[in-house]
């Protein structure tokens, strides 16, 4: 409260004064490092673009480690000796050099940027689910970064997780399944996440998801959890998804963990681990599916909870790289859509039309607009 | 040379009196400052401690130069020693969140190119906390400007600007070259 009024009486006071005036070509650069550290992000942005000068000084590496570390982010960064290596073109590994690593630097501006780079990331749908009547979310809703289906009753945000289970001390918010089969995605773009190309290619670090699991004592229920890595756009791929909500898989790009739980059965939460740590090269996407149900088909939250979604990418201690690993798992889906126009990523194009997939296209035809991921999961609703 | 008292300072008891150092801007101003004020500046203590000062014979050394400061900052930036010689130098340079005082938030609050040569001077003569403040006060200001305003408030030219200015230059050197061809 007193912040905002001083704010508002120095911008008064500003207004009414004489105007100040700094001079800029007599001041040297290392005063304008301070200057800048202390500004927001947009206003960083904004001093970028107005001269080449504090564009050149705003984009050294050096400002946004000196920027991270004031704003406490500095867990974003790569570890001292990775950027270290990639500063001196020194890793473990390529001795010989066998592999080119002139372009393997880090964005270290985008990683702060993101706010995400090597820290762990936490999805983006809570403050939904907080703003939702009831914190409950029915129907489907959808967005760059998650998608939500939520059937039944819908999926239900609990507080403190202690409705008909132990509470745990490390939950404050989990999500409850209803009667019928819902589902909660996560899309993350590890690229704009801060992590860089050349590390997903060749150093291709452990890619670890975990979250919190329980379900009621009074009512079964049933979990899938589940995840892909993927080369393009945010997709989730349906082939692969079928056999992961079937049966627990555990294989290079995509692996599950299923589980039913019968009535009376209760227990306290348990850790969800999904690991990566043998995919290809070429990743750029991660999805993560929630599916879950009842199996008493009650009115009201009688499904699995979920909770602390968390997704950490694990650099190794020494800062090794790889030659190029080959997928043997691709499959059709991974054609890139977009290949006739390397620039225009962000265009919805349809797929290509092959014999096999005409019906695909022809179901997904009329949701032009609409992300890969989601359209694949109307064709499911449609199937029911 | 006119010697001119920054601060009147009481009459300290005999045992411990205060010892002055003078010091001499660009212009040639003299201006005394006190053993204790002095330690806030690490290039005015490194230049007392390398030339061999030392509080008996303070008073009778020449003033230590001060080349690239002009008189009227560095009266200011004594004013500024004085206030804060009670307080503890920082080590480093201070980093996170710092708050300026309503003392120094008035003072830092000056007004044309006198809060540039103070940055500079500041900066030459490495009193990190005065220059935090001078920092602090200017990137409060610079916050949510657009590029534009950027532009007017720190003095950048643009590319239109620097055009005219070069043209400017160009006509000027052709009607002086005119002008040498008449007289021949």
């Amino acid at each position: 409260m007193f912040k905002a009024f001083s704010s508002i009486m120095q911008s008064l006071q500003f207004k009414t004064d004489v105007p100040v005036i700094i001079d800029a070509e007599t001041v040297p650069n290392e005063c304008f490092s301070p200057i800048f550290r202390r500004l927001d992000k947009k206003s960083l942005l904004n001093c970028q673009l107005a001269c080449h000068r504090f564009n050149d000084l705003i984009s050294s590496d050096s400002f946004w480690i000196e920027y991270a570390r004031i704003l406490n982010i500095s867990n974003v960064l790569p570890s001292l000796e990775w950027r270290r290596a990639a500063t001196q073109k020194k890793f473990v590994g390529n001795e010989d050099n066998e592999i080119d690593t002139s372009s393997f630097n880090f964005n270290i501006k985008k990683i702060v940027l993101s706010g995400r780079g090597y820290s762990p990331i936490t999805p983006l749908f809570i403050s939904h689910f907080e703003n939702a009547r009831d914190n409950t979310i029915s129907g489907t809703l959808r967005s760059d970064d998650f998608s939500i289906r939520a059937n039944g009753s819908g999926i239900h945000m609990e507080r403190d997780g202690g409705n008909g289970c132990e509470p745990h001390p490390d939950v404050s918010k989990c999500f409850v399944f209803s009667f019928t089969e819902s589902s909660i995605s996560v899309f993350i773009d590890l690229v704009n996440s801060g992590i860089d190309p050349w590390i997903l290619d060749h150093v291709r670090p452990r890619i670890r998801i975990t979250q919190k699991v329980n379900h009621r004592n009074d009512c079964a229920a049933r979990l899938s959890f589940a995840a892909q890595l993927n080369y393009h756009e945010t997709q989730w791929i349906e082939r692969f998804g079928h056999v992961q909500t079937m049966s627990n898989t555990d294989h290079k790009r995509y692996k599950s963990v299923n589980k039913e739980w019968a009535q009376w059965t209760g227990q306290p939460w348990e850790d969800w681990t999904i690991e990566f740590d043998d995919y290809p090269s070429g990743i750029r996407h991660l999805t993560i599916l929630n599916e879950g149900e009842d199996r008493q088909f009650w009115r009201g939250f009688y499904g699995p909870k979920v909770a602390n979604i968390q997704v950490e990418v694990i650099l190794p201690d020494e800062p090794i790289v790889k030659p190029l690993a080959v997928d043997s798992e691709k499959c059709n889906e991974d054609e890139n859509p977009n290949a006739e126009d390397e620039d225009d990523d962000d265009d919805e194009v349809p797929p290509r039309v092959g014999v096999f997939r005409m019906p695909l296209f022809r179901r997904g035809r009329h949701m032009y607009g609409i992300p890969p991921a989601v359209a694949r999961h109307e064709d499911e609703d449609e199937e029911d | 040379m006119s010697a001119e008292a920054v601060a009147a300072a009481p009459i300290a008891e005999e045992a411990t009196p205060v010892v002055y150092y003078s010091i001499e801007s660009n212009d040639r101003v003299v201006l005394k400052i006190s053993e204790q004020a002095i330690k806030q500046s690490a290039t005015l203590s490194n230049s007392i401690t390398n030339l061999g000062y030392s509080a008996e014979n303070a008073e009778s050394m020449v003033p230590i130069p001060i080349e690239k400061v002009n008189g009227k900052t560095l009266k200011l930036v004594v004013e500024w020693c004085e206030h804060h010689k009670a307080d503890p130098v920082p080590e480093a340079y201070p980093s996170g969140n710092t708050v300026l005082p309503v003392w120094d938030r008035k003072f830092v609050d000056i007004e044309h190119d006198a809060l540039t040569d103070l940055v500079n001077a500041s900066n030459f003569l490495e009193v990190m906390t005065l220059l935090t403040y001078c920092c602090k006060f200017i990137a409060g200001l610079a916050k949510g400007m657009s590029p534009e305003e950027m532009r007017v408030f720190f003095c950048i030219p643009t590319d239109e600007e620097d055009e005219k200015a070069e043209r400017f230059g160009k006509e000027k050197t052709e009607a002086s070259a005119t002008s040498a061809d008449t007289t021949a």
